[in-house]
């Protein structure tokens, strides 16, 4: 799929990050551009440590970068907007609320009534198959359904743009599988840009059309993979030979 | 695909599996059987040791006495009194105490200057300081209700400060995505996440205003079961002290028990694997 003449979700550019920058300085991103194609799929791979998880807080507006800036469908992002979902390491649901509730509750928090709530997170719960527990609490859920409530729960603004951090690193790697090609499906069914960091390159030849390797800190953009595979994608592609031709390129790009 | 297999594979484990097994019957009986055994140890070491009532009463002359002093009012009218002063000191230093404690742990401010003369001011022992309360308040109820409240609000301020500051920083992140306000933060995140903490030091809070209402009627005061237990000391009616001291316990252990219900009920969406402690 090729998408540099389409319109560009989301947009950074030239973003530098340092923290701390007084007292002990900690150069974390040098200089990164990134364009998010409306509809794409775009994964993030790098060494731990390299600021991936910076640049996505820094992607979503929950942390302002010391310079560069990032706009939405031309809009500058300057604090956290309701148009980019956001998928935590953790699934992050608070333990008190049950799935619904969880799911429901960025429309809680914007005043939407709770029946119309409700629903909304009925149909979600619905896409992401969980059927039968709404009303279970977090602690009755295993990883990967924990996972799936927090999809749901950022999908529930029907976000232009959805970021995820590692969101299936802490499974094990069968519900990881699955989960995968769930979202594959979900993000086909609801049509949105997913920006997504993962620690294993075969989900990410797997899923995206293009795929980014971070250096190590400080983190820039080292090299952009276009992924040839045909859509609908499935887990068995991973066999094809230019998709193994493909993880073999992108394993011996990144530098640890 | 293996999806179908792989959602068979997810079903949720069974509520009752995750429930620890109901005891049998005649397990639940224990508690009553060591109760029965240690009143019947009591009273033989009276009759064998042939001990006067004002030193060591048995169970027996306890039991008649608290019989009397219920049926002529006179526990009653102490206990009331007792237990006024006892709510309104675990309510007062439970708003001061979480007020304080939520500002502490919200504002580095005024953490800084406050913290420091707090801690301090738990080295002075409130029994110490109870005369001079109740020099300053009177020997009414409100320098009871002071004492008690003073007692109760080190732990409940330790606790609400160290469960609004445990709250989960990707949570707040969480919050701040989706542009909670300041108020939503508080009452859809602080609250919740932070009422475990609190409710723990609720527990502790109850226990301990009993015994700040107590400190304080001995200090001075008209009424109360401190009050009837000071009367009872100076006419060497020791079975009076024993019905005194049981109204107190039985005054703190439903305290407690209420907070633990409040507890069991609130907090129901906690793993199980933490609710199998029987204290
Ligand atoms: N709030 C912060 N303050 C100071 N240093 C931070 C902060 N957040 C992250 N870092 C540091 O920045 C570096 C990059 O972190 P992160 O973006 O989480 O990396 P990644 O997600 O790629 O593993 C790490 O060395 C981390 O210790
Ligand atoms: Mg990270």
């Amino acid at each position: 799929m090729t998408t540099t003449d389409t319109i560009a979700a989301l947009t950074a550019e030239n973003i530098s990050h340092t923290f701390d920058a007084d007292t002990n300085p900690l150069p974390v991103l040098r200089d990164i551009s990134i364009h998010l194609p409306q509809d794409s799929f775009t994964c993030l791979v790098g060494p731990s440590g390299c600021g991936k998880s910076t640049l996505l807080r820094i992607l979503s507006g929950l942390l302002t970068p010391q310079s560069g800036t990032v706009t939405l469908c031309g809009e500058p992002v300057t604090n956290p907007d309701r148009n980019i979902g956001y998928v935590f390491q953790q699934a992050n649901l608070m333990p008190w609320r049950t799935v619904i509730d969880n799911i429901a509750l960025p429309l809680e928090l914007s005043g939407v009534d709770r029946e119309e709530r409700e629903s909304a997170a009925c149909d979600l719960i619905a896409l992401v198959g969980l059927e039968g527990f709404e009303t279970a609490y977090p602690a009755e859920l295993s990883g990967g359904m924990a996972q799936r409530v927090a999809i749901a729960r950022a999908l529930i603004h029907h976000p232009d743009v959805l970021l995820l951090d590692e969101p299936f690193g802490a499974l094990d790697a069968l519900t990881r599988d699955l989960l995968a090609e769930e979202l594959l499906r979900i993000w086909q069914a609801r049509s949105s840009t997913v920006f997504m960091v993962t620690h294993s390159i075969s989900e990410a030849v797997l899923l995206a059309d293009t795929v980014l390797v971070m250096s190590p800190r400080p983190g820039q953009i080292e090299k952009t993979f276009t992924v040839d595979l045909p859509r609908p994608r499935h887990l068995r592609m991973i066999h094809y030979p230019e998709a193994g031709r493909l993880v073999r390129a992108i394993r011996s790009a990144i530098r640890i | 695909m293996e999806i179908s297999l792989s959602r068979q594979q997810q079903k949720p484990k069974q509520r009752e599996c995750l429930s620890p097994r109901r005891p049998w019957r005649w397990q639940r009986l224990i508690p009553a059987l060591t109760l029965i055994l240690f009143l019947t140890g009591w009273e033989m070491v009276v009759r064998i040791g042939d001990y006067p009532a004002f030193i060591l009463p048995s169970p027996l002359d306890v039991g008649r006495k608290l019989i009397s002093v219920s049926l002529d009012g006179t526990l009653w009218r102490h206990m009331g009194v007792t237990l006024v002063e006892v709510l309104a000191g675990l309510s007062l230093g439970t708003v001061v105490a979480t007020i304080f404690g939520y500002a502490l742990s919200r504002s580095a401010v005024i953490d800084r200057a406050i913290s420091p003369y707090l801690v301090a001011s738990q080295a002075i022992p409130v029994v110490a300081i109870a005369p001079l309360l109740v020099i300053w308040f009177g020997p009414g109820l409100f320098s009871k209700i002071l004492i008690s409240a003073l007692i109760v609000f080190f732990p409940i301020l330790i606790n609400t400060s160290a469960g609004v500051r445990g709250v989960s920083p990707d949570l707040r992140d969480l919050m701040r995505s989706l542009h909670a306000t300041r108020w939503q933060t508080f009452a859809k995140l602080e609250v919740p996440a932070a009422a475990p903490v609190l409710l723990a030091g609720l527990k502790v809070g109850a226990t301990l205003s009993v015994i700040g209402a107590v400190v304080g009627e001995f200090a001075g005061a008209r009424a109360g079961l401190g009050v009837m237990i000071n009367i009872a000391d100076g006419q060497y009616d020791t079975a009076r002290m024993f019905v005194g001291v049981l109204a107190l316990v039985v005054m703190a252990l439903t305290l407690y028990g209420i907070v633990n219900w409040l507890e069991k009920h609130l907090l129901a969406w906690r793993a199980p694997e933490n609710g199998g402690s029987r204290l």
